[in-house]
Order: structure tokens, then C-alpha cells, then sequence
């Protein structure tokens, strides 16, 4: 018997833990199957911040600080803190936007979309589809000579500027600057204690540095390399994590209808995420993978974060984002918009053979 | 740039894109207003926010607002300082104790008063806000500035917290950008 090697067990270290600590956090207070939600976490966040006026959605969530500076504190002490950034910035900043509107028309981030399956909602299958979709679209794309330039070594100050931006944010969460909108109701005011959310985002943050873990970038490993992809065993120990923590805090129900935070308009969600992986192939992770990219110095990772701030606020103050009563035309039209976008990028940015 | 199949796939991915743009508020011109109510929900919230604020004020003014109709003014300046205990920071009170001091013909500190609120809630000088006190304003720095002119010295001759008071809310009351 083969026994997996030291990076197959931190993958799946990672992934057992982020499956119990989504379901945890939920239980701790979170709002239901949004344990963990990079998207939902950053519309709160710029809420806080005062980036768009949904007062039911303000809250400096301490799990985003917690996962960038969780990889930063990894990145340096494993020595792999390296700024580095390639070109076309402008394109990084637009699909970190993007990929935000792609979670706010599913509701949730790929980590969402597998703790949302994992509490038996069923409505997250045609998400699933559509991520997986998405990502073999986006691998196609690759293979087709899409790409978007190679990254170089960069200054340091641009690799510490963003991870110095979630240090920021850290220390609104404890000194709670004047400045800071807290929801009084709605999802954002409901949240687990300040210790288990940052506690949480620093283990993970770490793991995830170390493992390079993250869903759609297993998807896409395992579509390329079957069976033998070390990310299989990540996702497989998310999944049974999450199952068994569902069961166990009593989260669990199977069912079609009457899910939380989900609606039913299934090819909304199918192309919601099929936007999130199709970009999340092209540039490198979805929303999570690029805050732990970030806190390694990677310039581009750190655009796209920028960008997902400004989708943050624009789903909510343009009325883009999905909610349980369905997808709003704006948010249709935003999705389309960003479908324009990669098409026109893989057109743009694709390197043909000259015969 | 050479054409392939590739390519081709992606223009009609483009095309195919560009007419749903194109059709979507047509064919679901019902569904925009359910976008739309939920914008308009939050305009809704925002005039019951300003309106239960001016009904706030009324009803937590009203005992100064009274003693000032009966022609007490040194009785509503002391029931003010009252209420700025309880509400520190309020606007509101900045502006009243600033209306009752230039009544008393305490031009300075009504100035400063007046800046005061103004600082922290600029729809006071607005021309169309139900709170404006503009009028009130604009007579005392004209009437500031009318006396300082007549001194030899002119606006020189005001204390420098004055003249800057004064000028604050010459600015604010000219409008333009805050």
C-alpha cells in the first residue's frame, strides 16, 4: 500500500479542515452554510467600510484579515514571500470584479457552493455543474494558448501593500474606527465570536499556503490528471468534514426547496459559477486562493483582490447580487457582461501557431 | 491574426452574449422590478431615516422651541444645555443654542455655534432641507461682516477663531463642493 507523501497529507489536512471549520463557523454563528464564503464575506466587509449601503449587509468578517495574514505568516517563515506580478494589471482588477459577480448570482463562493451541497441543499448542483463546467472551459482555453503573460519578480513594497490592507482591516476590528458600519440585522449581524472567526482564518491561511489548496483548483487537477491528483484526497476529506460536522450540529437537510441563501433559478446558477471557474482557471484560483496568493506577494493575486473589493460593494449598491427571490435583470446583464469579458480576453490573449 | 475553429467558437460566444444583453430587458422587462423595488426599498429607508430624525427633533426640542415662543430665551439656552448632556454632539442643538445666541446678540459665539452644527450636519445651510436655518445664518454673518467693515481694522480686527468661523460658513453658505 502506497501511503501519501507529506504534501498529499497537508492537502487533505486542509480540506478535512476547511469542510468542520465552514460547518463550525456556521454553527458558531455564522449564517447558515456561510461558514466560510469569500464573496458573501467580502460584500459584508466593504459594507463595513461603508462601500455600498445595504445595512443589512455590514460586517468586518475577521475570517478575510485571518486568511491573509495566516498566509503571509506561513509565506515567511516557509521563505516563499515573494512578490512577483506579470502584466495587463487592468484585466487582473476587472476578473477579480467579475468573480464576484459570479458568486453574487449562485450566492457564495466555490467554498460556499461545496458547503451548501454538503447541508444537502440541491439547488447547488446546477452550481456544481456549472463550476465544473467553467473550469474545463477555462482549462480548454489554456490548452488553446490563452494566457496572460509570465510573472517576474517584483518590489517588495507591491507584494506588502495588500497584505498591509488586511493588517488595516485587522485592527478596525479591534479599535472599531467611527467610520465602521455594523449591521444591527440581516445576515451580517449575525456572526461567530471574534476569536473562533480570526482563529479559523489564520489556521486556514496557513494550511491553505502550505497545501495550495483551493476547490476550483482541485477541479481543475483532477479533470487533467484523473485519479492520481493529490487534491482528490483534499476534496474527498472536505466533503466527508462537512457531511459529518452537518449531521453532528444537526445542519443537514436534503432537500430542493426552503435552503438558505439559495434560489431556483438553476442556469443562473450554472452560469454564476461557470463565470467563477472559467476565470478562476485563467488567473490562477477563485476568490479564496487568490487572498492566500496575496499574502504571498503575488502582485496580480493582490489586483484581483482589489477588484473583488470594488464587486463587493458594486452587487450590492447596483442591485446585481442574487437573493433567495431569484436573479435580478441587473444581475443577468452584469453576468453577461463578464462572460463578454472572458471571451474577449481569450480572443485577446491567446497565442496562435504560425504554420 | 490567423482564424481558427477556436476563434470562431469565440466570436459566437461574443455574438451570443451581446444579443442576450441586447434582448434580456425585453423579454424579462417584469423582472427588473423586482431589481428595481429592491433599490427603491432602500431610497424608501433613507426618507424614514431623514424623516423620523425631523420627527425626533421636534419632539426632543420642543420644550426649548416652547420657552423660546413664550420669550425666555435664558430659560431655553439652560434647557438646551440639558439636552446636550443626554444627546452630546447633536447638530441640532448647535444650531438653536446658535439662533438663541444671536437673538441675545452674542454674535461670536453664535458664529461659532452655527459652524458647529454646520460641520456636522451641513443640510442646515442647504437651501431646500426642512432643517435649514439658512436665513437665520446668512443674517448673522451679514451682520457680522457689516460691523467688522464699519471698524477700521475689518475683519482683522475679529478674533482669529472668529474670522475663521466666519469664513467657514461665508464658504459653506456660497455652496459648491464639500
Amino acid at each position: 500500500m502506497n501511503l501519501p507523501d507529506r504534501h498529499t497529507g497537508t492537502i487533505a489536512v486542509t480540506g478535512m479542515a476547511m469542510g468542520l471549520l465552514g460547518v463550525m463557523l456556521a454553527y458558531w454563528g455564522n449564517p447558515e452554510n456561510s461558514g466560510i464564503c469569500i464573496s458573501c464575506f467580502m460584500e459584508n466587509s466593504v459594507g463595513a467600510l461603508g462601500l455600498h449601503d445595504n445595512a443589512r449587509l455590514q460586517y468586518l468578517r475577521p475570517e478575510l484579515p485571518g486568511f491573509v495574514i495566516g498566509a503571509v505568516l506561513s509565506a515567511i517563515a516557509a521563505r516563499e514571500f515573494r512578490p512577483r506580478g506579470s502584466s495587463a494589471p487592468m484585466l487582473k482588477f476587472f476578473a477579480g470584479l467579475f468573480l464576484i459577480v459570479g458568486c453574487a448570482i449562485f450566492i457564495g463562493c466555490p467554498i460556499k457552493l461545496l458547503l451548501r451541497l454538503t447541508a444537502g441543499d440541491l439547488t447547488a448542483v446546477a452550481g456544481m455543474a456549472g463550476l465544473a463546467a467553467g473550469v474545463w472551459t477555462g482549462l480548454t482555453a489554456l490548452g488553446r494558448g490563452v494566457e496572460l503573460g509570465e510573472q517576474k519578480p517584483e518590489g517588495s513594497l507591491n507584494g506588502i501593500l495588500v497584505p498591509a490592507l488586511f493588517c488595516l482591516l485587522l485592527l478596525f476590528i479591534f479599535i472599531r474606527p467611527s467610520f465602521l458600519a455594523l449591521s444591527n440585522e440581516g445576515s451580517s449581524a449575525r456572526h461567530a465570536p471574534l476569536i473562533a472567526s480570526l482563529g479559523s482564518g489564520l489556521l486556514l491561511g496557513v494550511l491553505a499556503q502550505r497545501s495550495r489548496f483551493c476547490i476550483t483548483g482541485s477541479m481543475r487537477d483532477i479533470i487533467l490528471m484523473g485519479r492520481r491528483a493529490p487534491q482528490l484526497i483534499g476534496l474527498a476529506a472536505f466533503v466527508t468534514a462537512a457531511v459529518c460536522a452537518s449531521l453532528v450540529t444537526g445542519g443537514f437537510h436534503l432537500s430542493l426547496y426552503g435552503q438558505p441563501g439559495a434560489h431556483l433559478e438553476y442556469l443562473w446558477s450554472f452560469l454564476g459559477m461557470g463565470l467563477v471557474g472559467w476565470i478562476s482557471v485563467l488567473f490562477g484560483g477563485c476568490p479564496f486562493r487568490q487572498l492566500i496568493k496575496a499574502g504571498e506577494g503575488d502582485v496580480d493575486a493582490g489586483l484581483m483582490v482589489l477588484g473583488m473589493v470594488m464587486g463587493g460593494a458594486l452587487v450590492q449598491a447596483w442591485g446585481i447580487a442574487a437573493t433567495a427571490a431569484g436573479v435580478p435583470l441587473n444581475g443577468k446583464m452584469a453576468l453577461l457582461a463578464g462572460f463578454a469579458f472572458i471571451l474577449l480576453i481569450s480572443l485577446m490573449y491567446r497565442r496562435r501557431c504560425t504554420r | 491574426m490567423q482564424n481558427d475553429t477556436y476563434d470562431r467558437l469565440l466570436w459566437i460566444g461574443i455574438a451570443l452574449v451581446v444579443a442576450a444583453i441586447a434582448i434580456l430587458p425585453f423579454v424579462q422587462a417584469n423582472d427588473s422590478t423586482q431589481s428595481a423595488a429592491r433599490l427603491l426599498g432602500r431610497a424608501n429607508d433613507r426618507q424614514a431615516i431623514v424623516e423620523a430624525r425631523r420627527y425626533l427633533l421636534r419632539q426632543r426640542y420642543e420644550p426649548v422651541e416652547s420657552l423660546l415662543q413664550q420669550g425666555r430665551p435664558q430659560q431655553a439656552l439652560l434647557k438646551l444645555e440639558e439636552l446636550s448632556r443626554t444627546f452630546p454632539g447633536d447638530a441640532h442643538a448647535f444650531i438653536l443654542r446658535g439662533q438663541i445666541l444671536a437673538d441675545l446678540g452674542a454674535p461670536a459665539e453664535a458664529a461659532s455655534s452655527f459652524a458647529q452644527g454646520i460641520r456636522l450636519d451641513g443640510s442646515y445651510v442647504d437651501k431646500t432641507s426642512p432643517l435649514s436655518r439658512r436665513y437665520a445664518i446668512s443674517r448673522l454673518v451679514d451682520g457680522i461682516r457689516a460691523k467688522t467693515a464699519a471698524s477700521s481694522a475689518g475683519t482683522a480686527s475679529a478674533s482669529p477663531e472668529m474670522a475663521q468661523n466666519l469664513r467657514y460658513l461665508q464658504s459653506r453658505l456660497a455652496g459648491g463642493c464639500e
